[in-house]
C-alpha cells in the first residue's frame, strides 16, 4: 500500500499511491476534480463524464485523448492535464447537459448548501443555464419514515442503486426505464426495507434523497453547530457527527473513521436520537413527598445536599448503566464501593461481558475494517444486522473478498467495480451463519445452519475438536467439517458472535475456537457485539455476579437504605409484579436518568442527567476501542451529568479526575491515561461552522439582549463560531478532539471528507484500543454455568429487532413506526406440535413474571425453538418456560 | 478685501435658495420605491406566503439580525415557521433582498421605526408579512420550481413536460 508511483498534472510531478484511481489520486492532493458517480467504499462506475482529463502518451505527444480519470489507474510517469482546453470545455458540457432537467428547487431542497450537485456544478463553471427547452419530471415514491423522494432532481449518477443493491444486499430499490427517463425506485411505493437505506441521503450527490425527520426540523448546514459524537444505539461505536441548532438536536451524519464505520450508518443510529429532544427529558430535579402526595422542585444544591444526606446514612447500593459514559458509571461505582456497585445489565450477559474482558487480551479483536478484509468467517448465535447492524454490513462486504481476489489475478483493481461484479459473479469468501433463525445476511452465506441453541453448541464443540485434530472428520457433522476446513484453509479467518443471545456457553466455545485459530494463524480475529453501547465499560469495571438479577436478589433478602439507579430503566428487565413491591422496601430511591422512566416514576427523587449530545464521555465499544464523544450542546435547565451530580460523594469533580482514577486503578484503563496526557493545547475549536447565521435574531424573540454564549469547561471546543473552523482543523495536526465537521474550500457538502481520507487513515483520533497489548498467559476462565443450555425440550430464544431493540432508539417517532408488534415466532411445525395456530395465543412464564403473545409462524427458524422479542425475552430471563399454548375457543 | 466682500455675497446669494431640509414629520420628504427601509414579506399573486424558508437571506445578511426556521404544509409547500428579524441590528443594506429566490423579502421605503423600547424592535413574521406582492406583481416561485404542492402536480410547473411513465416501451 506504501508503495508510491509519480504523475505529472498539468507540468506538476506529485508523488501519490501507487494502485489508486487517478480521480482519487487528485482528491489525495486536494485538487477540485469534479465527480458524481465514484465512491470511495463503492468504487467507480464511470457513469457521469464529470471527471475527464487529457491523457498524453508521452511527452511527445501533443493531442492526447480525454479519459475518465475515475476510470483510470494511476501508472509511473503518467502525464495527465486537467486544465487542458477540451478537458474543461468537456467537463462543462457535461455538466451543462446534466442540469438540463434539474429543477428550480434549491430554495426548497433540503440538500441546498450540503449538496454535491451544487458544489460541482460551481466548480465546473456551470453558472448560468443556456437550455430553454422543457425539463422533465417524474412522479415521487414514499419510502418510509426516514427517507424524502424527489426524482426530478436526479441526475442518474447510479450511485443510489449502487449502494443499496451492491453494497447493502437490498432487492426492494432499483433502476427503472432509460436514457434521460432513468427512474431510481421501488418497484411500488412502500417502507425500503434496508436497515442501511438511510444512508441514500448521504450516497446521493443531490436532493432526491433527502433525511426525512431532519426536514421537519430543518436547518441549513451552514447553521448546524456540529461536534464528534460516538453513536450510541449500539456497541459498534460508529463515529458521528451531531448536529445542533437552538438546543435541539437536528440531524446525525456520518463521521468517517477507517477502522470502525468508513462512510456508512445504519438506519438506528441515524435516526435514533431524538431521545435528546423528547418531551420526556427531565429538566429539573423532584423529590417525592409521600405526606403531602406531590412532588417538589429542588435546586441543584439542594438536590445534591439530599444525596450527600442519604448517602451519609449508609447502606447504599447504587446501578451503573449501558448508556451512560464510562466516566459517570466510574464515578457512581467509586463512591458506592465494588461491593455495593450493580452493573446495569443482566447477570448472564454481564458473566458473558467477563468472560470476554478476562480473554480479550489474548484474542485479537477485529476492527470492522479488518472483518472486511477477513476471507472466511463464522457468525454465531445472533443476528447481527439487528444487534450490531454496522458490523453486518462489514460482513457482507468480507464476502466480497474471493471475487476481488479473482478479478486481482485478471490484473482488475478493486475500485473497477462493474468489472469486478462481472467476473465475481457469485463467487463468495465463505461466510457461516449459525443462528437459531434466518439472518439477514442469508443471502451471502455459504451456508445458513438453524439449529437451537444446545446444538449450536455440539456443532462448535465439533468445530473446536476438529480444528485441534483436523483429520478426525468421521466422528464431526458435515457441517462442521466444512466449517473447520474454511477456517483453516482462510488467510484470515474470523469468527462473531455476541452476547446477545444470552448463552454464555456457547461464548465460551467461541472464545476457545477464537484462542485455537490465533493459536493456528495469527492473522485469525474475534468479534462479540456486546448489549448496548458502554456494556463493555461495565464488563471492565464490575465484577460477575453483580448484575441485575444480583441485585433483585440483594433487594429480596434485605432491602437497602439508599438505593441509586443511574440511566437504567430496571422495568426493562423485570416486569411490574417484581418490582414493584421490592422497591417499595427501599426508602430511599435515587434515580439519575435523563428520561422520564418507569423507574424514574418510582423515585423519592430524581436527578435529570445530560444526554450524550450535551456531555463529553468516554465510551468503550465491543472490540474494546475507548473513544471520546464531545457535547454537542450546552446542557440547559437544572441536566448536569451524573458524574457533576455525584461529585461530592465521589471526590472527582471533572471527567479528567474520573478518568485519571479510572487509570490508576483498573489495568484495563491505563491506556485511558494516553487521553489525559494529550488534552491541553492553546487552540480552541469552533463548534458552529464559519457562516453561521442569525445570532443576533434567534433569542432576539425572548430578549434582545445578546448574552455570551456558554461556556464548555470540559473540552477544547467552544459553543460558537469562535476558534478553528472544521475546515482547517484536518490540516493541523495538534488537535486533540476530531473535526467539528467536514468542510473543504469549495465543497459545502460533506463529500468534502473524500478530500481528506489520506489525513483521516494517518489520524490519531481513531480511538484507542484498551486490548492490543496482547498477553501470553492464555489461563482465562471459561468455565459457564452449564445450566444454562436445556439440552432437551424446547427452547425460548430472543427474538432482536434493529428497531425495537435499543431503549433510546425507541423514542424517535421514526423508529417506532417501524417496530414490529410482538409476536411469539415459530416454523409450522413447531406450531403444530404445540397446537397453535398462527395468532393464537402462546403464555410464557419466567422471572415471576407471565405474559401472552401471539403466535406467528415463520419459515426458517429452527424447530425446538420459539422466538420471543428481546424486550419481552429480557423481563422472562433465559430460564423462561412456555406454559400453555392456548387454544382459542373458536 | 476683494475676497472678503466675494464671501459676503456669496453668503447673502446662499439666504434665497431653496432649502434641501424639510420640517420633518410635519413635512415629509419623497423616499423613492427602491429605497432600502421597513423590510417586508410579500405574498405570491395568488395570496399565499412567497417565503419558502430557504435561509438565504439570513446568511446573506452581514449583522445576521435574520432567523427563519422552516416549516412544511401538508402539501408540500415550505413556509417560515419563525421569520424574526432583529431591526435593532439591520443595517438596511439590502442583501437580503438580492439574495432572495422567491422575491418575498423586500426592502420599503419606509424609515420611520424609532422605538423607545428595543425590544419593540424585533419582529416577527406576523408584523412582517404584507397583503400583496410588493414590488415585483407576477413572480409565483412554485409556478418555476420542480416540487409538486397543492394544486400543481408535477409536471404542470413553467418549462415542465408531463410525468414520465417508467413502465412505458415507448422511445
Amino acid at each position: 500500500m506504501t508503495d508510491k508511483v509519480t504523475i505529472h498534472i498539468d507540468g506538476v510531478a506529485h508523488e501519490v499511491q501507487a494502485g489508486i484511481n487517478l480521480l482519487q489520486a487528485c482528491l489525495n492532493l486536494q485538487i477540485d476534480m469534479p465527480y458524481f458517480c465514484w465512491h470511495p467504499a463503492m468504487g467507480s462506475a464511470g457513469s457521469c463524464r464529470q471527471c475527464a482529463v487529457m491523457h498524453y502518451q508521452n511527452a511527445e505527444d501533443t493531442r492526447g485523448r480525454l479519459v475518465m480519470s475515475c476510470m483510470t489507474p494511476v501508472m509511473d510517469g503518467m502525464i495527465v492535464s486537467m486544465a487542458n482546453e477540451k478537458a474543461v470545455g468537456f467537463r462543462a458540457t457535461a455538466i451543462e447537459a446534466i442540469m438540463t432537467n434539474h429543477p428550480h428547487d434549491c430554495p426548497v431542497c433540503e440538500e441546498g448548501g450540503d449538496c454535491h450537485l451544487q458544489d460541482m456544478t460551481l466548480i465546473s463553471g456551470h453558472i448560468k443555464r443556456q437550455y430553454p427547452g422543457t425539463k422533465r419530471t417524474h412522479l415521487n415514491q414514499q419510502l418510509g419514515p426516514f427517507l424524502n423522494h424527489e426524482m426530478n432532481r436526479c441526475i442518474g449518477c447510479y450511485r443510489c442503486v449502487r449502494f443499496y443493491k451492491d453494497y447493502c444486499g437490498g432487492d426492494d430499490f432499483n433502476v427503472f426505464s432509460s436514457r434521460n427517463r432513468i427512474y431510481f425506485g421501488r418497484a411500488e411505493s412502500g417502507t425500503l426495507e434496508n436497515e442501511f437505506a438511510g444512508n441514500l441521503a448521504e450516497v446521493c450527490p443531490t436532493g432526491v434523497f433527502t433525511d426525512k425527520p431532519f426536514s421537519l426540523k430543518f436547518s441549513r448546514k451552514w447553521d448546524l453547530a456540529t461536534s464528534p459524537t460516538v453513536c450510541t444505539n449500539c456497541s459498534v461505536g460508529c463515529n458521528t457527527y451531531t448536529a445542533e441548532r437552538g438546543g435541539v438536536l437536528r440531524k446525525i451524519n456520518n463521521r468517517h473513521n477507517a477502522d470502525v464505520n468508513a462512510h456508512f450508518l445504519c438506519d438506528r443510529g441515524r435516526y435514533g436520537y431524538e431521545h435528546v429532544n423528547h418531551n420526556d427529558r427531565l429538566e429539573k430535579p423532584w423529590k417525592r413527598n409521600n405526606e403531602q402526595q406531590k412532588v417538589e422542585v429542588l435546586n441543584a444544591s439542594s438536590a445534591a445536599k439530599q444525596v450527600t444526606d442519604w448517602f451519609s446514612q449508609g447502606d447504599t447500593v447504587a446501578v451503573g448503566s449501558a448508556r451512560s459514559a464510562l466516566e459517570n458509571n466510574a464515578a457512581l461505582l467509586k463512591l458506592a464501593g465494588k461491593g455495593n456497585f450493580y452493573a446495569g445489565v443482566t447477570d448472564v450477559e454481564l458473566e458473558q461481558l467477563n468472560l470476554l474482558t478476562q480473554a480479550a487480551h489474548n484474542l485479537s479483536l477485529l476492527s470492522l475494517t479488518n472483518i472486511e478484509k477477513c476471507d472466511a468467517l463464522l457468525m454465531v448465535g445472533e443476528d447481527v444486522t439487528h444487534t450490531a447492524p454496522r458490523l453486518a454490513l462489514a460482513i457482507r462486504q468480507m464476502t466480497r473478498n474471493a471475487g476481488l481476489d479473482k478479478a486481482a489475478k485478471f490484473g482488475i483493481k478493486p475500485w473497477q467495480d462493474e468489472a469486478v461484479r462481472n467476473i465475481a459473479q457469485d463467487t463468495r469468501s465463505p461466510f457461516y451463519a449459525l443462528n437459531t433463525h434466518a439472518t439477514r445476511l442469508a443471502d451471502v452465506a455459504k451456508q445458513n445452519i438453524y439449529l437451537p441453541p444446545a446444538r449450536q453448541l455440539s456443532l462448535l464443540l465439533e468445530v473446536e475438536a476438529l480444528l485441534s485434530f483436523p483429520d478426525d472428520k468421521d466422528i464431526a457433522s458435515k457441517e462442521a467439517v466444512a466449517i473447520a476446513e474454511d477456517l483453516l484453509a482462510a488467510k484470515k479467518p474470523a469468527l462473531v458472535t455476541g452476547t446477545n443471545g444470552a448463552n454464555p456457553q456457547i461464548l465460551a466455545a467461541c472464545i476457545r475456537i477464537s484462542t485455537l485459530l490465533a493459536q493456528k494463524n495469527e492473522n485469525s480475529g474475534f468479534y462479540c457485539a456486546t448489549g448496548q453501547a458502554n456494556t463493555m465499560a461495565l464488563g471492565i469495571l464490575s465484577d460477575s455476579n453483580q448484575g441485575l438479577d444480583a441485585l433483585i436478589k440483594r433487594l429480596e433478602d434485605k432491602a437497602p437504605k439508599t438505593l441509586i439507579v443511574m440511566e437504567t430503566d430496571l422495568y426493562r428487565y423485570f416486569s411490574d409484579d417484581v418490582l414493584d413491591t421490592l422497591l417499595d422496601k427501599v426508602t430511599n430511591i435515587v434515580v439519575l436518568d435523563q428520561l422520564l422512566t418507569r423507574t424514574a416514576q418510582m423515585a423519592d427523587l430524581v436527578l435529570p442527567t445530560t444526554s450524550y449530545a450535551e456531555s463529553h464521555g468516554c465510551w468503550i465499544n465491543a472490540e474494546g476501542r475507548l473513544q471520546q464523544s464531545f457535547a454537542t450542546m450546552a446542557a440547559i435547565k437544572a441536566r448536569l451529568p451524573a458524574v457533576q451530580w455525584l461529585q461530592s460523594l465521589s471526590g472527582c469533580h471533572t471527567n479528567e479526575q474520573v478518568l485519571a482514577w479510572c487509570a490508576q486503578t483498573y489495568s484495563e484503563l491505563a491506556p485511558v491515561q494516553q487521553l489525559l496526557e494529550t488534552s491541553g493545547s492553546d487552540f480552541v475549536i469552533a463548534r458552529q461552522p464559519l457562516r453561521s447565521t442569525g445570532r443576533t435574531a434567534i433569542n432576539a424573540g425572548i430578549d434582545v439582549k445578546e448574552y455570551p454564549p456558554a461556556q464548555d469547561l470540559g473540552s477544547q471546543l467552544e459553543f460558537s463560531m469562535e476558534g478553528v473552523p472544521a475546515f482547517r482543523q484536518h490540516q493541523l495536526k495538534e488537535f486533540t478532539s476530531p473535526p467539528t465537521g467536514v468542510w473543504s474550500p469549495k465543497w459545502n457538502s460533506s463529500q468534502g471528507i473524500n478530500k481528506q481520507l489520506e489525513s483521516n487513515d494517518s489520524s490519531n483520533n481513531n480511538g484507542i484500543l484498551l486490548f492490543a497489548n496482547k498477553t501470553t498467559d492464555a489461563s482465562s476462565n471459561l468455565e459457564t454455568d452449564k445450566s444454562a443450555i436445556s439440552s432437551d425440550g424446547l427452547s425460548i430464544c430472543p427474538n432482536h429487532h434493529i428497531y425495537a431493540d435499543d431503549e433510546l432508539a425507541t423514542y424517535s417517532t421514526s423508529i417506532q413506526q417501524l417496530i414490529p408488534t410482538a409476536t411469539a415466532t415459530m416454523c409450522q411445525a413447531q406450531a403444530d406440535s404445540l397446537g397453535v395456530k398462527n395468532g393464537e395465543p402462546v403464555a410464557f412464564k419466567g422471572k415471576g413474571h407471565s405474559l401472552e403473545l401471539p403466535c406467528a409462524i415463520m419459515p426458517d427458524v429452527c424447530e425446538g425453538v420459539v422466538l420471543v422479542p428481546m424486550q419481552q425475552f429480557r423481563q422472562l430471563g433465559n430460564k423462561a418456560t412456555l406454559t400453555t399454548a392456548v387454544r382459542s375457543a373458536s | 478685501m476683494m475676497s472678503q466682500i466675494r464671501t459676503l455675497i456669496s453668503i447673502l446669494k446662499h439666504s434665497f435658495t431653496k432649502t434641501d431640509t424639510v420640517q420633518y414629520p410635519e413635512e415629509k420628504p419623497y423616499l423613492s420605491p427602491r429605497y432600502r427601509g421597513r423590510i417586508v414579506l410579500t405574498r405570491d399573486p395568488d395570496g399565499e406566503e412567497r417565503c419558502v424558508a430557504c435561509n438565504l437571506c439570513s446568511v446573506a445578511c452581514p449583522v445576521d439580525c435574520i432567523s427563519v426556521e422552516k416549516a412544511e404544509t401538508e402539501d408540500g409547500r415550505w413556509m417560515a415557521d419563525t421569520f424574526r428579524i432583529n431591526f435593532s441590528r439591520c443595517i438596511m443594506c439590502g442583501f437580503c433582498e438580492e439574495a432572495c429566490p422567491t422575491h418575498a423579502i423586500q426592502l420599503t421605503p419606509d424609515v420611520e421605526m424609532g422605538e423607545y423600547n428595543r425590544q419593540n424592535l424585533v419582529y416577527e413574521k406576523e408584523h412582517l408579512l404584507i397583503d400583496g406582492p410588493g414590488k415585483y406583481h407576477d413572480y409565483n416561485f412554485y409556478k418555476v420550481c420542480g416540487k409538486a404542492i397543492g394544486g400543481k402536480e408535477k409536471g404542470e410547473a413553467l418549462n415542465e413536460k408531463p410525468p414520465i411513465d417508467i413502465r412505458s416501451l415507448m422511445p
